[in-house]
């Protein structure tokens, strides 16, 4: 499972920094690049922590354990972009160069001191992991301090300032983001924890090995949350584009019923393009929306043409009906009661009325999302609205007072 | 409905030409793209909403001597008064020729204040049966397309915190800055 789960959180953390790569040679900003070169040595760690790869390199020599010394120096050096991404983000790149050359300095040290302490300690090529027999070792020891410090407190930073600015910020990818990151340092806070319990324990002389499959399981799936954290504000808007576009074409399919009944019967000279083209090119974004807009403006023309038909006691039976709905579904079914109503009169060959009274106002704003949507209302209330029914009943077999219920009936 | 004369993208490309040859201002402000097209045309360009009787059409372009007038709808949506004015620009815009002109007492009624006499033609928008109707009504589908275009990604929602500081909202641009890209926000 550690193979697996590894290999994938190594492949996830190259292909991030592949990702956020091209934008760094475009923007030529320190914060992307800082971004990038975190997840490039997140996959370093995990490349090098891959149980057979890091088998094949603790062979590799003789007398030293390569693959753990790789490891732990990848990992501090992760820790460490990890805060100058941190450090970039609080400060302007001016303000933080300061800090930022003071962690390279620390790391460049901490790289000399592990690696002193660690071939002092002669792990041998066939100690894979961080075992008791190993931490027995104190050289060994302190490299196993030093590395937990070290990303224990990158990660302590990671969580708190995620969880504060995904508050903070007004874009929801990006506060996400930030939550699934800081969440994805806690997991590995709790791994670094884990770790150190494991080495007070050892020399306590307590066994805490048997949670090492769950220690690995919680540090993974914790630098899984981290990479997708820093990249979902990047790859996120395609994935909610993409929903946006299923739910604009199926709310244009959803005016279809509505657009046959009142533009192409009724008023068939108010249709721009009758185009029979396949759903999948009327699928393509461009091609929707400019159907969608068209839509919307022949059935606004249908309105103003209908106009003249509609049976104002009809829609007065309907206001009354509705006038405990809010105003967006209230004005949908006064709308589409004057739209039946109009279609009847058409139909039946009724005078058209000169002097119509306005027709209801639809609340919009004057863009095509809110059009949409009001639309898809007045349709679907066009279609199958129990209040709509009951206003235009009650037109031809009573009077309208009588079909005021006193507590209307919500319909299907 | 009648048949087109011109085939159906025939006059997409027609259209399409007509609008590179347009300055449309971007973002889109139906103020600015008045004035770039009175500038092209030399004549004033004036826009009169009026309660238009459901008999008339939604839409009319008025030519007088000196001056281009575009009538449009006041009892509908803004959507759709600003399409209809932009139908009535796009004939302007096309240099189409009036199909007839309008009778003084009609004119005398919908603008009291022109001399009736003074209407050299007219041209209105109530169906799209005739190729300048159709291409003027495409143009206007067109641009307004394109003018909304960013209006279908759904807006930025309002910070749901204040900011404690400045320094707050600097260095959430910063993190907004560094993780968003590089995609674009539209596809």
């Amino acid at each position: 499972m550690t193979t697996a789960l590894y290999s994938l959180c190594a492949a996830g953390a190259w292909v991030a920094a592949g990702y956020k790569l091209s934008a760094t040679r475009k923007l030529r900003d320190p914060t992307v690049a800082a971004v990038c070169v975190t997840l490039a040595l997140m996959g370093m760690v995990f490349t090098a922590s891959i149980p057979p790869l890091r088998v094949w390199l603790d062979h590799q020599l003789t007398s030293v354990n390569l693959g753990v010394l790789l490891t732990l120096l990848c990992v501090v050096a992760f820790s460490t972009s990890a805060q100058v991404m941190l450090l970039l983000w609080t400060n302007t790149p001016e303000n933080a160069r300061g800090a930022v050359r003071n962690r390279l300095i620390a790391l460049a040290g901490v790289v000399v001191l592990i690696t002193v302490l660690y071939l002092g300690a002669h792990p041998g090529p066939h100690d894979h992991s961080f075992s008791r027999s190993s931490a027995g070792s104190l050289g060994y020891a302190a490299c196993l301090l030093i590395y937990l410090a070290a990303l224990g407190i990158a990660m302590l930073a990671i969580a708190r300032l995620g969880w504060r600015y995904a508050r903070l910020t007004g874009r929801p990818l990006v506060a996400h983001g930030l939550r699934l990151a800081a969440a994805g340092a806690t997991l590995v806070l709790a791994y670094c924890v884990y770790r150190l319990g494991t080495l007070v324990g050892s020399w306590l002389g307590s066994d805490m090995a048997r949670l090492e499959t769950l220690s690995r399981f919680i540090a993974g799936n914790g630098a899984l949350l981290i990479m997708l954290g820093l990249t979902l504000p990047s790859w996120g808007p395609l994935f909610v584009h993409g929903f946006d576009h299923l739910r604009r074409y199926a709310r244009y399919q959803r005016l279809h019923p509505l657009w046959l009944s009142i533009v192409a019967e009724r008023h068939p000279e108010l249709v721009l393009d009758r185009s029979t083209a396949r759903a999948l090119r009327r699928f393509a974004p461009g091609e929707l929306d400019f159907r969608v807009y068209r839509r919307i403006i022949e059935l606004f023309d249908a309105r103003l043409a209908l106009r003249p038909y509609i049976d104002p006691a009809a829609r007065e039976r309907a206001r009354r009906l509705t006038r405990h709905l809010d105003e967006h579904e209230r004005s949908a079914i006064v709308a589409a009661t004057e739209l039946r109503s109009a279609v009847r009169a058409e139909r039946a060959g009724a005078p058209a009325d000169h002097e119509p009274p306005e027709a209801e106002e639809a609340p919009l704003d004057g863009d095509v999302v809110s059009a949409l949507a009001w639309w898809v209302r007045v349709a679907r209330a066009y279609a199958r609205s129990g209040w709509v029914a009951e206003a235009l009943a009650a037109s031809t077999d009573a009077p309208a007072d009588a079909a005021t219920p006193d507590s209307p009936r919500r319909p299907e | 409905m009648g048949q087109p004369q011109v085939s159906k993208d025939g006059l997409k490309r027609r259209c399409r030409r007509r609008l590179r040859e347009l300055e449309i201002p971007d973002p889109f402000d139906l103020d600015r793209f008045c004035a770039s097209l009175s500038e092209r045309t030399g004549r004033p360009i004036r826009l009169l909403a009026l309660e238009l009787s459901p008999s008339s059409p939604c839409g009319m372009w008025l030519s007088t001597a000196t001056t281009d007038y575009v009538i449009y709808q006041s009892a509908t949506d803004p959507l759709h008064q600003e399409h209809i004015v932009l139908h009535e620009l796009s004939h302007i815009a096309c240099a189409h020729s009036a199909t007839s002109v309008l009778r003084t007492d009609t004119a005398e009624r919908l603008l009291p204040h022109l001399d009736g006499d003074m209407v050299h033609s007219v041209l209105a928008r109530s169906h799209y049966t005739q190729d300048q109707e159709r291409e003027a009504e495409l143009m206007a589908s067109l641009i307004l397309h394109r003018a909304r275009r960013d209006s279908w990604a759904e807006a930025t929602p309002a910070r749901r915190v204040q900011l404690s500081a400045e320094d707050d909202a600097r260095i959430a641009a910063r993190i907004e800055r560094s993780l968003q890209n590089p995609v674009r926000c539209r596809p």
